[in-house]
């Protein structure tokens, strides 16, 4: 109990350390760079700006946006993710189809659909969504297959002791026994869609983090960039964080070592 | 009779070499016996009893109870593996359970019949608990709680107690036995350990090794289980010893 307590202590020191180092850095930059300081702002400057932006209310209005967006582009993703990864990981030949086919499809960068979003759904929150959606979607119907494929043998064949059938074989069996894979898919789905957030943000919105960062540029303001990106990076590790506590919590549960 | 083995082999295939596993079983069990298989590891206990359950099927020969031939597990017949299979997202008391939702029972019926097994194995105060917040040996009672709820009129056991603390196993052991005298089940069980199964069994069978072959079937005398200073039992544990070295 008590060495546990210590690791975690040092664990935050040891990240705490990482960002004074990171802001060490940032001022020398500033001071020795010779870059014009209008350009560059040091640390202290562009705090200050965020304590601004955070009094007048204006940041958690873009939040509370973008955290929408995020969230129902996710959850769509993760819905549909889900439920085409359980019809697909259980009839073979569809999952032979649509293995090459997300192979095709994957590495196509979600912004890359951009252009072709607006000119479907026009402007508005739907472009930034479809690209959240389209980053979360390939690492949960990925996991969601591949763990429907090589579900443990011993729980089919308790299935089979007990006589369960179809359909209580997979509600009772095959979706619990997957459930830690798929809780893995989705924190990975979480990650690679906030990265996407900015992206999806940056056309055809007037409000959310990302139209922020565009915005600042336009009005070469970079202490509100600089600002803006710190708060991404926050949210982004808060959101991690709640999830990895989730998936912690669902892998002791199933009896996974990990770490 | 109500288990037939008949000349039943099994073969497996390892990198393409055929492995001889177990060569021509005959053996009849009785409605109400108390089998033991005995052996040495990698005898094919496992593999006999898997084919019994209908978890496998003989490369050559037959094995029917009640006349039909065995071709997949049921729940009258009811097989605790070694090692553990509880479902991790299922507290004891579900676990237990989940044979129970296959029968035409009501959910009061069911909670009755799982308090009642969960006592037998001494775990009703972790009823509520997860698998992984149990020991080992508290998982494999659960798991023998879940395989005897369902009432079936054959268990197969392999190794159930080979986690199990001296004193849980003994307890668990005279469960068992009570069980077999009061409900006349037909208990298929492999050990390695002959105390145990002289304890346990009315029929002994006995393997040798390479491949797999039954080498003796010994009739347990009442008298032996009374205890080990009773002659029945000094007799047929040293007959037992001696049918295994000769064998080997
Ligand atoms: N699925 C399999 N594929 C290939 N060989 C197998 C398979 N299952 C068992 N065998 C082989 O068959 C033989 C008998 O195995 P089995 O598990 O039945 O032994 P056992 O008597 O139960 O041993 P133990 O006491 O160690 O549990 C062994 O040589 C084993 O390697
Ligand atoms: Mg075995």
């Amino acid at each position: 109990m008590k060495k546990t307590v210590i690791k975690a202590l040092f664990k935050i020191l040891y990240a705490l350390g990482a960002v004074l180092i990171l802001l060490m850095f940032w001022q020398l930059v500033v001071m020795f760079g010779g870059f014009n300081q209008a350009l560059l702002p040091p640390p202290l400057y562009v705090f200050q700006t965020l304590g601004d932006m955070i009094k007048s209310g204006e940041l958690l209005l873009h939040v509370q946006i973008s955290l929408y967006r995020f969230f129902v582009g996710y959850s769509l993703a993760v819905a549909a993710g889900l439920t085409l990864g359980l019809i697909v990981g259980q009839i073979a030949f569809l999952s032979k189809l649509v293995d090459p086919l997300t192979q095709l499809l994957r590495p196509i960068a979600p912004v890359a659909w951009m252009p072709f979003i607006v000119l479907l759904f026009g402007i508005g929150d739907m472009p930034a969504i479809m690209i959240i959606f389209i980053a979360a979607f390939y690492p949960v119907l990925l996991s969601t297959i591949s763990a429907s494929k090589k579900i443990d043998k011993t729980y089919l064949r308790v299935a089979r002791t007990f006589e369960i059938k179809q359909p209580q074989v997979f509600f009772k069996i095959i979706l619990p026994a997957i459930f830690p894979y798929i809780a893995n898919g989705m924190h990975l789905g979480l990650g690679t869609a906030w990265v996407f957030l900015v992206a999806g943000e940056m056309m055809g919105v007037r409000s959310g983090l990302g139209f922020l960062i565009m915005d600042s540029r336009n009005n070469m303001q970079p202490q509100v960039l600089l600002s803006t990106i710190c708060v991404i990076a926050v949210l982004g590790l808060i959101l991690d964080k709640i999830v990895s506590f989730f998936e912690f919590r669902i892998n002791r549960h199933w009896g996974i070592q990990s770490e | 009779m109500f288990i037939e083995i008949e000349g039943v082999s099994k073969q497996f295939l390892h990198d393409k070499i055929p492995i001889l596993a177990l060569q021509n079983i005959n053996l009849s069990v009785e409605k109400g016996e108390f089998i033991c298989f005995l052996g040495p590891s990698g005898c094919g206990k496992t593999t006999l009893l898997n084919m019994m359950a209908g978890y496998d099927k003989p490369t050559t020969g037959e094995i029917r109870i009640s006349g039909s031939i065995v071709n997949a597990p049921s729940l009258k017949r009811v097989t605790v593996f070694q090692g553990y299979d509880l479902l991790p997202w299922r507290t004891a008391r579900k676990n237990i359970e989940l044979g129970l939702e296959s029968l035409k029972l009501s959910k009061s019926e069911r909670k009755t019949v799982v308090s009642e097994y969960l006592d037998m194995v001494g775990l009703t105060d972790f009823a509520n608990h997860f698998p992984y917040e149990m020991s080992g040996g508290m998982r494999q009672r659960v798991s023998i709680a879940r395989a005897l709820a369902t009432n079936p009129e054959v268990i197969f056991m392999d190794e159930p107690f080979s986690a199990l603390d001296l004193i849980t196993r003994l307890s668990i052991q005279k469960s068992i036995l009570n069980l077999w005298r009061e409900n006349k089940k037909t208990i298929v069980f492999v050990s390695h350990i002959i105390e145990e199964a002289i304890l346990l069994a009315n029929r002994i069978v006995i393997f040798s090794p390479y491949p797999g072959r039954i080498v003796r079937i010994i009739d347990v005398p009442p008298n032996a289980k009374k205890g080990d200073n009773m002659p029945e039992y000094k007799k047929i544990k040293d007959e037992i010893h001696h049918v295994c070295e000769i064998s080997l």
